[in-house]
């Protein structure tokens, strides 16, 4: 193995080296500046947006997302954090990362060069789950407005209960009608490898949001047939 | 045996230091209460527009939707306090708590973002988040002074 040279190398070809590496830092501090595009709707996010969601029809707002949790379970999550009334639920586990081409990789390059690459070692997966209207057709919707300061269940009940009879049986009707929703689920892990760097990701395989999609559609059908 | 040509060139590599430093080193206050050289008001107008709407849930889910078209995962909600927090990895991890608040007969909506460990006080990110948001809301995102 190479013996590492010393910071303060007497040789003149380093001493430039490190000099000049301390230059750009000097001028820019310690920090990489965020990438201008971290904000900006892409192609690649199009179709991660493509991937995330599903249209499920015919069931209540509750009833996608009680499906939906227990899918969530169903794979291992814990519960995080949930806010019905926005159709949110967040969820994480935390699992092993080994990775047997990983190791292999390691292996002949530890062979070959003499050094020991960090491999992949746990990892912390985290999920949001997201149940929206489907266009225009929620129908609860057009009673949140003006909601302000009122929790929208509250505005929702005042607004209904102001209704001349007949209106209000249509209202309850309306809002306890099974409508389309769209539910769109993220994942994301953070790995830590053996030398306790990490590395952070989205999860874009296709074939993950496929199965989840899959058991959830599933789900929906056995929460319908109460099974 | 050392010269005095190499203790010189050591000397201007311990000068170059602190300055490579200089950028990330800031005193524990400045680290908690982030009071940088940008008064508060000026953080908040960069970070603040309003909307034409009194709709405080419609706001809150096009917040929610938006965050996720631009790659965000949704940390936590909450409809009475009015705030979503998400957190997008992409090999690095950008964190944004964004709070929806009404005023009038109108909508303010706040983001304050952070880019790994250092705060976003560049306009441009959130005027492009803004942006995104007034699209899915059909709705003009407007400065407020």
């Amino acid at each position: 193995m190479k013996k590492q040279k010393p910071f303060f190398s007497s040789s003149p070809s380093a001493y430039r080296r490190r000099t000049l590496m301390l230059i750009p830092l000097a001028l820019t501090g310690c920090v990489t500046p965020m990438p201008p595009e971290a904000f900006q709707v892409s192609q690649a996010l199009l179709d991660q947006r493509q991937l995330q969601s599903r249209r499920f029809d015919g069931l209540t707002e509750q009833a996608a997302l009680v499906s939906s949790a227990n899918v969530l379970q169903d794979m291992g999550f814990n519960l995080e954090n949930s806010e019905v009334s926005l159709g949110v639920l967040t969820a994480n586990k935390q699992r092993d990362a080994t990775n047997a081409g990983e190791i292999v990789g390691a292996i002949f390059l530890a062979l070959l060069l003499g050094v020991a690459a960090p491999v992949s070692k746990s990892q912390s997966i985290r999920v949001s789950l997201v149940v929206q209207p489907a266009g225009s057709e929620s129908a609860i919707a057009p009673f949140y407005a003006g909601a302000s300061g009122a929790t929208p269940k509250e505005t929702a009940k005042k607004a209904i209960s102001a209704m001349p009879d007949a209106e209000q049986k249509a209202v309850i009707a309306a809002a306890t009608k099974p409508g389309n929703y769209i539910v769109r689920v993220t994942f994301q892990r953070v790995v830590t490898r053996t030398d306790n760097s990490i590395y952070v990701e989205t999860i874009s395989d296709a074939e993950i949001y496929q199965e989840f999609f899959d058991k959830l559609s599933k789900s929906v059908f056995i929460e319908a047939q109460q099974i | 045996m050392k010269t005095l040509f190499q203790h010189a060139k050591k000397m201007v590599l311990i000068g170059i230091l602190p300055l490579a430093l200089g950028g990330c080193v800031a005193t524990m206050k400045e680290q908690v209460l982030d009071s940088t050289n940008e008064s508060q008001l000026q953080k908040r107008s960069y970070q603040t527009r309003a909307f034409d709407t009194t709709d405080k849930q419609k706001v809150l889910r096009a917040v929610i939707a938006t965050l996720q078209d631009l790659g965000f995962l949704i940390d936590r909600a909450d409809s009475t306090l009015g705030s979503i927090s998400a957190t997008k990895l992409d090999s690095y991890l950008l964190k944004i708590t964004v709070s929806v608040r009404p005023r009038g007969d109108q909508i303010l909506v706040r983001a304050n973002a952070q880019y790994n460990v250092t705060p976003v006080e560049d306009p441009k990110p959130y005027q492009d988040f803004f942006n995104s948001l007034g699209k899915s809301l059909f709705l003009q995102a407007q400065n407020v002074d």
